[in-house]
């Protein structure tokens, strides 16, 4: 059955694994941040490498590079949060190294328990912008991420 | 006979190239070499509990 993604929370670390891979992931130090409205999207898109032929008139393509998708994660404010002021951090350093865990997690509160879905993708955050205030809105931020190398799916670790 | 549990090192983060200068990771003693060779170093001589503990 399809799911929503309520409940789903993200964590991130200002380090990039020694490899892109689910145990390197999983021995960085994660900091959750609250406050989550919109997670990033993950994934990677493709160029097409365009070859045309004269005799039939048809263009066809070949699979060029993919990329990293760079989409836009969004938070309310929540003072005095370790995990904000990482990704706030991050965002507004000049490298913007941010490694992030979303996680769908079944334990109290929604904490991340062994076994639990995990996605993990390494990347650039960019583009810290607060909310515009005005008498209709609320104290919050958006963190521009992207992504740069495929996401990795696994599990909470023991 | 009963498998050894396997053991965490933690590790500090001393390359910018890496992130956070400072920020700790606990890798398995069998992967470290991996952290240590980019610019990851040892914290502490005594290793933190890690694995099938839980």
């Amino acid at each position: 059955m399809t799911q929503n993604f309520i409940g789903q929370t993200i964590f991130v670390a200002e380090a990039y694994p020694t490899a892109n891979t689910a145990a390197a992931f999983a021995a960085l130090t994660w900091v959750k941040v609250n406050g989550l409205q919109t997670l990033p999207q993950l994934g990677v898109t493709h160029s097409m490498i365009d070859v045309p032929d004269l005799q039939t008139g048809f263009t066809s393509a070949v699979k060029g590079a993919g990329q990293g998708v760079d989409t836009t994660a969004t938070f309310r404010e929540v003072a005095s949060d370790a995990g904000q002021e990482d990704i706030k951090n991050s965002a507004d350093s000049q490298a913007g190294i941010l490694s992030i865990k979303i996680v769908d997690g079944s334990g109290a509160a929604q904490a991340p328990v062994s076994g639990d879905p995990v996605l993990y993708a390494q990347g650039i955050a960019h583009s810290h912008q607060p909310n515009q205030g005005d008498n209709a809105s609320y104290e919050g931020f958006s963190i521009g991420f992207r992504q740069n190398a495929p996401t990795i799916v696994a599990t909470e670790p023991a | 006979m009963k498998k050894p549990k396997p053991t965490k090192v933690v590790l500090t983060n001393g390359n910018p190239l890496n992130g956070k200068i400072g920020a700790i990771a606990t890798p398995f003693e069998t992967d470290a070499h991996e952290w240590l060779a980019n610019g990851w170093q040892r914290k502490t001589e005594t290793p933190a509990q890690g694995g099938d503990d839980k």
